[in-house]
């Protein structure tokens, strides 16, 4: 199941006219709830559909618990029970599966479950807090929930951002038609044509990696290249339909990439790639777990020191998040590792150059090349554990030989370099780009060549259109 | 809301200690878009600070996404104002 597949596509327009055509007595919320029930009934088969019902259920019972039961003790243990079901449900792999003597070596729900689970915990933790100011009943909780543009992979919409926009949408106007079309229409062009593209060269460049020494280290750097060129087009195509989608039916939808090429560094990349699930995780397990260490130690020295521990906690978890496997916690390690280098960098610079004098050297040209290659690079080479897995690595760099390793980590590094150095030059043209897009004179043209390279792509070239593998985690 | 003047005048000095950086540096806009130094852990410098300060316990949510010194300020002041 994808954002471009007919089910999405059909469920989405039909939604949006019975948003608009359906007399005003009839809920808007009631409406979308439908779609959204509509669209994961087909999206899953009756097992995952089982296990999300079982999910979701368990959720709201244990909503229920935070909400009455205001004892010490109550939300930590519904939170463990919701990530604990969780993990049971949506983690297990082959391993934890037949240790557990479970019938499926696999997940039992296969799509969107981390996705519902986070906003499952972030209203278990707002409602047992008291932030939420307006209790959460059965339908609002299923249609917060299930909103189907956002199922499978996010965004992470907060509660109170999103309940009252399902329950009185804003159906744009004439203008707003034509950007949420034009949106949808852009994301589908990088869903299918530019992710197809990648993923391609990714495959073939993974067939060629596998032959070993200096060519195979070679093809395995630009596989690695090639997967992060896919997973970005797939996911920001993802959002622009989900965002686009969201328009035409009146409801915001939060932004989740701020062109994460431009980051400064590690800690800032993370405030720019899927940047809900960051947030998610700053609000739910860095803030709490890092304030609570802040406050215990109570020694303004240490702090940084602290902080870098909480980074490294919160990364760690955030990799761990993705899988059960050993590679998923390397993965996770190696994500720990980038933000606190990152975070203990600059507190040695600050100590060694002051904080002046580290500001000028962040602002020189050379240094920001230098510190979002070093960012972007490490990014990419750790994702290698997210389409591969440890056992396969570890074989492939001893077949590759240090020499094949080394050009394979080159190849990424020097790319990787070119396009940091060329970074604020991209961010001019999509500016521009972005510019006509909306201009109604040069708008249509674009439209044209997006629709006709699809349809090129789908129809001629018969290419693939890859699944965003987000939504599996 | 417009923040208590002497309250606000305590905001920016403990702001402008857990960043480091010179009182004159501090005003309502001041936030992490102005001042680099003002990251993630920064802020839970700040809050936590503040809190001490004022000896007041923050609503989680709202301590966590204050944009600015301004809005921390009003933040401060209304829960001064409910007692804490």
């Amino acid at each position: 199941m994808t954002v471009v597949s007919p089910v999405f596509l059909a469920i989405g327009l039909l939604a949006v006219a019975a948003v608009y055509l359906l007399p005003a007595r009839v809920p808007r919320d009631l409406i979308l709830l439908a779609a959204s029930l509509g669209f994961v009934a087909a999206a899953l088969d009756p097992a995952s559909l089982a296990g999300l019902a079982a999910f979701v259920l368990a959720g709201f019972a244990l909503l229920r618990v935070v909400e009455r039961q205001r004892r010490p003790g109550v939300l930590a243990a519904a939170v463990a029970a919701a990530v604990a079901l969780f993990w049971l449900l949506g983690e297990n792999d082959v391993a934890l599966g037949a240790a557990l003597g479970l019938p499926r070596p696999e997940p039992v729900v296969l799509l969107g479950l981390s996705y519902v689970m986070f906003r499952v915990v972030h209203l278990l933790v707002d409602v047992g807090q008291g932030e939420l100011a307006a209790p959460v009943g059965l339908r609002g909780y299923l249609g917060y929930l299930l909103f189907f543009p956002n199922f499978l992979a996010g965004p992470i919409q907060r509660y109170e951002d999103l309940a009252p926009q399902l329950a009185t949408p804003s159906p744009p106007d004439r203008d707003g038609v034509r950007a949420g079309l034009a949106r949808m229409l852009a994301g589908g062009f990088s869903t299918v044509v530019l992710s197809g593209l990648a993923f391609a060269v990714f495959r073939r460049a993974g067939e060629e990696a596998a032959l070993g020494g200096a060519a195979g280290g070679l093809a395995l750097g630009v596989a690695t290249l090639a997967f992060s060129a896919y997973l970005y087009a797939s996911f920001t195509g993802y959002m622009d339909m989900a965002i686009g989608l969201g328009r035409l039916l009146g409801i915001a939808i939060p932004e989740n990439f701020d062109r994460p090429w431009l980051a400064s560094n590690f800690l800032d990349f993370w405030a720019r790639w899927h940047i809900t699930l960051s947030e998610w995780f700053k609000f739910y397990l860095f803030n709490p777990s890092t304030k609570e260490l802040l406050r215990a130690v109570d020694r303004p020295a240490a702090a940084p020191w602290l902080g870098a521990a909480g980074y490294f906690l919160t990364f760690f978890v955030m990799g761990i998040w993705h899988g059960t496997s050993l590679s998923f916690a390397v993965y996770g390690l190696l994500l720990g590792l980038g933000v606190s280098l990152n975070k203990a960098w600059q507190v040695w610079m600050v100590q060694r150059l002051g904080r002046r004098g580290y500001n000028a050297l962040s602002a020189r040209r050379w240094y920001a090349v230098a510190a979002r290659t070093a960012a972007l690079s490490w990014f990419a080479l750790a994702l290698v554990l997210v389409w591969s897995d440890l056992a396969t690595v570890s074989a492939s760099l001893a077949s590759l030989g240090a020499a094949g390793a080394a050009s394979a980590v080159g190849l990424v590094v020097v790319v990787v370099g070119c396009g940091a150095a060329l970074g604020p030059l991209a961010a001019r043209l999509s500016s521009g780009l972005g510019r006509l897009t909306h201009s109604a004179g040069t708008g249509w043209l674009i439209a044209v060549a997006q629709a006709g390279a699809i349809a090129y792509y789908l129809l001629v070239v018969r290419g693939v259109v890859p699944e965003l593998i987000y939504q599996r985690f | 809301m417009q923040a208590d003047s002497g309250r606000f005048e305590t905001v920016c000095a403990v702001v402008a200690e857990a960043l480091d950086l010179d009182r004159a540096e501090i005003d309502a806009t001041t936030c992490s878009a102005t001042q680099p130094v003002w990251d993630s852990l920064a802020h839970l410098m700040i809050i936590n600070a503040i809190e001490k300060r004022f000896e007041v316990v923050l609503p989680k949510r709202e301590a966590y996404t204050v944009k600015n010194v301004g809005e921390l300020a009003g933040l401060v002041d209304r829960q001064l104002g409910k007692g804490g």
